[in-house]
């Protein structure tokens, strides 16, 4: 037997442990320590039905809690004191003395407290937590009805695990509509409460300007930048394009408006098409897949020389579309200002001024020069390295002559002078390259770390042709080369997916993707209408007919057992007799005696015994019953 | 919400309830009323569900499907005669108390109430036979006092055996009761004392069960209606259904 009560109390702390634990790291260590505590001692306190805080006690403390956190609502932090305040009100609830009303407001506290978890972070766990939650309150509901309509009700476990079946009808259905209403319920473009925490997790970004020589060594940033969900790449594809710097200015490589140029094509064999989830940043770059041809799903604006901004901030979850030619040039109309992309750092060594004489004395056309250029970064022998890096006046010098090590953007740097040196226009271009490829979601998962700086060069035949001098380091395949080595396990890869799949289907879900949905489903409704009948029209149809036959059979009114027996009896009577003999109206006792058969009045009594009785036929009277019939 | 309130509606679907009144209801006595829930349901139990007699209730936590279960209420009617029970309705909180669903329920109300036993000091001490007591009677029965012990024969009625006896015995021994008979009496409701036909009807009830409970015959004249005297619980509820439907045809 099982006190209701006793189930009640029980059914508050595992409720107030799932509504805590979302939020358990976010909050302060002595309110940390003071929730966690007020779990154990509520179960102890319901136990032994003695108290630690009377009633008025207990509701100091409440107002005091929500005081102290109250003060601390700032214009950018509403939710965290928010959430901490209703964290104090819960654990005071749990450990007073609780009638109806008082359980109530520990379901009610639970699912605030879990909602205002969703402002403070918004991971995967959420669902874990809501379905949790969901379940344990409709749960507490039910039994928390069964503690109102009779306070003392002691319920055999054998009932109590049928009440707890049925009432888990409730949570089940529930979660299975918040699906639907998910989906079609309408949204705003932008979460409600963005203009109270607005840059909260914006941290990453890329670097807009390039200065080789600034730090003697880079720390990589170990975070995620984006995901990249396509088909898996050949690792010399994998050059994910966000920004192009044309100009140096007092040693460093920034970025100012390009001249007009006309695009014509891009020279590419294949196009590929990849969806583009960044995590939320702090530039508005966005990141495409070089060399781009298309970018949609998002307002942005584009630059003749391929970059793409949006007209909003990053700073939350969103997804778009990247149309691309992995690898291919782009070739640009013959007006293109070459002396643009022709202008040189104003600090140039000697030695790399001699070099670039060396490389333009050599031929007028930009191929044979750019294989020379080629050459001399083999011949020089260059390391990539991320620690004890050129410095000193000329980084760029010490780069190609001194050290001799140095990071991509030395490479890029002293590539883009040297060929314009050399009267070949080049600019710089910022992105990532490589990304770990999660074969379980089919997309790439690409780090901050693999930031990465190459470049591009307009041939003589006006194409604007990718190269990536780093690849010419002598040591590249053990350090730029193991980013597309770089594999993840396989349980890293299905948490991940599993992240991936929250972001893209919750997280990101909004207004335009609704949208979508509804334009594409007419679209598909109007498809439909249009389709012509195929060869296996028949074979869809039966399927059709079988499906409807088969829902048929599920929905339509069961008959009992003793009434299809009764109907089988009649029938058989019927077809010996007559419907003259046997009238609908006649009862079983009366046909049983007109007949003054043996099997039909066995029959009428083992059939009586059991409705007279006001119970169904047992397992053994309907094989009898079954026998008599075959005897009719 | 809306899931609560289909469940909540399917709770009281295919709910039926009647009454099980006792064999004798007095007129203001209070009496244990029976109520049956029965679940015609293929799937769900009934959950919760309060029965609704006036202004008391009576809680079924759980009544499984196609089963019923009986419960008690303490209930007090007055009026002699054929009565209405109050109207029987279902109500239940279930799944969340949010909302209380009720519906009254169709139920067979009528029940005869006797009149309310009323002492009657003239016959309280009197052999209302005019006799001095029981006659002892010579042949067996069970209703009377033992006559002897005996060994068992095979055809005796198990409750006869003498359990404790047969205990200290290497064979089971049985009580032979002797047959106890009284002098038939016959109340005429005219000749009772009381004030009033109520009265006398109120104290014709209480000798009817006294008597009968101390093994008189009890016959009745009310007016026009002779029964002759007799016993048992059958011609009991006979001469009180008489008593109680006295005057009102």
């Amino acid at each position: 037997m099982v006190r209701i009560k006793a189930l009640l109390d029980s059914l508050a702390c595992v409720v107030a442990l799932f509504s805590l634990a979302p939020v358990l790291t976010y909050l302060d260590r002595p309110l940390q320590l003071f929730a966690l505590l007020a779990l154990p001692v509520a179960f102890w306190c319901d136990r032994r039905k003695r108290y630690p805080l009377p009633p008025w006690l207990a509701t100091l403390i409440a107002v005091a809690g929500i005081a102290l956190y109250a003060v601390q609502i700032t214009r950018e932090d509403v939710a965290t004191p928010v959430v901490h305040a209703l964290v104090v009100l819960l654990s005071i609830r749990l450990l007073s003395p609780k009638q109806g009303r008082d359980y109530l407001q520990i379901f009610v506290l639970a699912l605030f407290i879990l909602a205002g978890s969703s402002l403070i972070h918004l991971e995967i766990s959420f669902i874990l937590y809501l379905v949790l939650l969901v379940f344990s309150v409709t749960l507490g509901l039910v039994i928390l009805t069964v503690f109102v309509t009779d306070k003392q009700l002691v319920m055999p476990r054998r009932d109590l695990m049928k009440l707890i079946k049925v009432g888990l009808i409730l949570p089940s259905f529930s979660l299975l509509l918040m699906m639907i209403f998910f989906v079609v319920l309408p949204r705003t473009r932008h979460p409600l409460w963005n203009f109270l925490n607005p840059t909260a997790q914006a941290t990453a970004g890329l670097a807009e300007t390039v200065q080789p020589g600034a730090f003697s060594q880079i720390s990589a940033i170990k975070k995620l930048s984006f995901r990249a969900e396509g088909p898996e790449l050949a690792p010399e594809d994998r050059y994910w394009r966000a920004l192009v710097l044309n100009r140096s200015e007092k040693g460093r490589w920034i970025r100012i408006e390009p001249p007009p140029e006309r695009l014509i094509r891009v020279a590419g064999p294949r196009s590929v098409i990849f969806a583009i989830y960044p995590e939320p940043r702090r530039d508005r770059y966005l990141v495409t897949l070089d060399r781009p041809t298309l970018v949609s799903g998002i307002r942005h604006y584009s630059t003749v020389d391929q970059m793409f901004t949006a007209r909003s901030d990053l700073d939350h979850p969103l997804r778009f579309e990247v149309r691309a030619s992995p690898g291919a040039d782009l070739l640009v109309a013959a007006d293109i200002d070459r002396n643009f992309y022709l202008q040189t750092p104003q600090q140039v060594s000697t030695r790399m001024r001699q070099i670039a004489a060396g490389i333009t004395a050599l031929s007028p056309n930009s191929e044979v020069r750019l294989t020379a250029l080629a050459d001399f970064f083999r011949e020089q022998q260059l390391s990539y390295a991320q620690d004890d890096l050129s410095a000193g006046p000329d980084p760029i010098d010490d780069f190609l002559f001194g050290k001799k090590r140095g990071y991509c953007e030395f490479f890029a740097s002293a590539y883009v002078t040297l060929a314009r040196l050399s009267g070949i226009p080049a600019r710089l271009v910022g992105g990532y390259y490589g990304g770990e490829y999660n074969s379980l979601g089919d997309y790439y998962l690409v780090g901050e770390e693999t930031a990465h700086v190459w470049t591009e060069v307009l041939t003589t035949d006006n194409h604007w042709r990718r190269i990536d001098p780093s690849q010419w380091a002598v040591n590249v395949a053990s350090t730029l080369g193991t980013r597309n080595l770089a594999k993840l396990s396989a349980l890293q890869q299905l948490i991940d997916s599993l992240n991936y799949h929250w972001v893209q289907a919750v997280v990101i879900f909004d207004l335009a993707r609704q949208m979508t949905i509804f334009l594409e489903t007419g679209d598909r409704l109007r498809s439909l209408r249009s389709v012509e009948v195929s060869n296996d029209w028949w074979q869809k149809t039966s399927l059709l007919l079988g499906s409807l036959f088969l829902v048929w059979i599920l929905i339509r009114r069961r008959k009992s057992p003793e009434a299809k027996l009764l109907e089988r009896f009649r029938s058989r009577l019927v077809k010996r007799y007559g419907p003259e003999v046997i009238r609908p109206s006649s009862g079983l006792g009366e046909i049983s005696e007109q007949l003054d058969n043996d099997a039909c009045r066995e029959f009428a009594r083992i059939y009586y015994d059991a409705i007279f009785h006001d119970r169904s036929l047992t397992g053994r009277e309907l094989a009898s019953l079954k026998l008599l019939l075959k005897r009719l | 919400m809306s899931v609560s309130g289909v469940l909540g509606k399917w709770n009281l679907s295919r709910v039926e309830a009647c009454y099980v009144p006792p064999d004798e209801i007095y007129d203001g006595l209070p009496t244990l009323l029976g109520i049956e829930l029965v679940n015609r349901r293929r799937w769900l139990p009934i959950f919760l569900m309060e029965v609704v007699v006036g202004e008391q209730s009576v809680l079924f936590p759980l009544v499984d499907q196609q089963q019923r279960r009986r419960k008690n209420l303490e209930i007090s009617l007055s009026g002699r005669g054929r009565q209405a029970l109050p109207e029987l309705t279902v109500r239940s909180r279930f799944p969340v108390d949010f909302f209380i669903r009720s519906q009254g329920l169709p139920v067979d109300r009528e029940v005869t109430i006797f009149p309310t036993p009323q002492a009657c000091p003239e016959f309280q001490q009197a052999d209302p036979g005019g006799g001095q007591g029981t006659q002892q009677n010579l042949l067996k029965g069970y209703e009377g006092d033992i006559s002897r012990i005996r060994d068992y024969q095979g055809g005796e009625p198990l409750k006869s055996i003498h359990w404790k006896l047969s205990a200290r015995h290497d064979r089971l021994k049985v009580k032979e009761l002797s047959a106890a008979t009284r002098k038939p009496v016959v109340l005429d409701l005219a000749t009772l004392p009381g004030v009033g036909i109520e009265q006398r009807l109120r104290h014709a009830t209480y000798l009817v069960t006294r008597w009968l409970r101390d093994g008189w015959p009890v016959g009745l004249k009310a007016g026009r209606i002779e029964l002759p005297p007799g016993l048992g619980h059958q011609h009991k509820l006979l001469l009180l259904q008489t008593l109680a439907h006295y005057g009102q045809d």
